[in-house]
């Protein structure tokens, strides 16, 4: 069975879900589009990842992960439905929304690379290849927990017209220095 | 979360999640690696498999151990290590002999 297509639909549903949270929450055409284009970086980074060196995984994992999502995007929506809710009412100032959709981004993309360095290399990967492939696991999982932190610490932190841009060039350095990884995977030999 | 704590506690299951991070190796290779009893390394192997920090295959008679950890457990393994912190004194190492 070839699972790869699974995942692809997996982060595809990722990006739907966090895409359609993103638009729920920020009512303003020029805003929200900022919301999926961050929401994108992730499953980008992934996919890179996937295409670069192709793992399988068991099966029964691919569907934990598609129910994690599935979850978490749920979770996503119901927030910013809550949070679109609360700024209609007036409880919560306007830039609310965004600010938290920003921040839960961010958090989605250090529990991601968090759990990156954990996933199992396929048994039919050469040995080789499979230390290389740990070793940018670890590395990629590693820019990316810190890319996440930087992006909810921009939301807190910053205005909203500074957060924005922050979040838009970190997430893209994240994407580049990960595609970098992957691409040296494809280049390097490991000499252990 | 407990187990990890508990799994990093002592030196030489530290010192076992070190070497698989360099590369995946066998039950033996890595037995040989430390001046204690085999059953005693099963007990270690056995406590960082229950953390979720290394993953084993087995192809006939040999055992591959690989590394599992998140960033987030590599980073308490980084800190443990820098600061040199024996937090085992009240957990003793597991010794299946006795």
């Amino acid at each position: 069975m070839n699972i790869f297509a699974p995942r692809t639909c997996a982060y595809a549903l990722m990006v739907l879900n966090t895409a359609l949270a993103g638009a729920v929450l920020t009512i303003e055409p020029s805003k929200w589009i900022v919301i999926p284009i961050g929401a994108l970086l992730l499953p980008c980074c992934y996919l890179v990842i996937r295409l670069a060196y192709r793992h399988t995984d068991c099966a029964s994992a691919c569907m934990t992960e598609i129910y994690e999502h599935l979850a978490m995007g749920a979770f996503m929506i119901t927030s910013a439905l809550a949070i679109t809710l609360t700024n209609v009412t007036g409880i919560t100032p306007g830039d609310m929304g965004p600010r938290v959709t920003g921040a839960m981004l961010g958090m989605l993309i250090v529990f991601f690379g968090n759990r990156l360095p954990k996933q199992s290399v396929s048994k039919s990967c050469p040995t080789d290849r499979a230390i290389v492939a740990q070793r940018i696991h670890r590395r990629a999982g590693y820019v990316m927990v810190f890319a996440g932190i930087l992006m909810v610490a921009s939301w807190i932190v910053f205005p909203q017209d500074i957060a924005e841009p922050v979040f838009l060039v970190v997430g893209i350095l994240m994407t580049l220095v990960v595609l970098a990884l992957s691409l040296e995977l494809r280049t390097t030999r490991s000499h252990a | 979360m407990n187990t990890v704590f508990k799994a990093l506690s002592d030196p030489t299951r530290r010192r076992v999640l070190e070497l698989l991070r360099e590369r995946p190796m066998t039950a033996g290779e890595l037995a040989d690696e430390f001046d204690v009893s085999k059953p005693t390394m099963s007990a270690h192997f056995a406590v960082l498999k229950d953390a979720d920090l290394i993953s084993a295959s087995k192809e006939g008679r040999t055992i591959t151990y690989s590394i599992k950890m998140s960033v987030l457990e590599d980073a308490m393994l980084g800190f443990t290590k820098a600061l040199n912190l024996n937090l085992n004194r009240t957990a003793p190492t597991p010794n299946p002999e006795h």
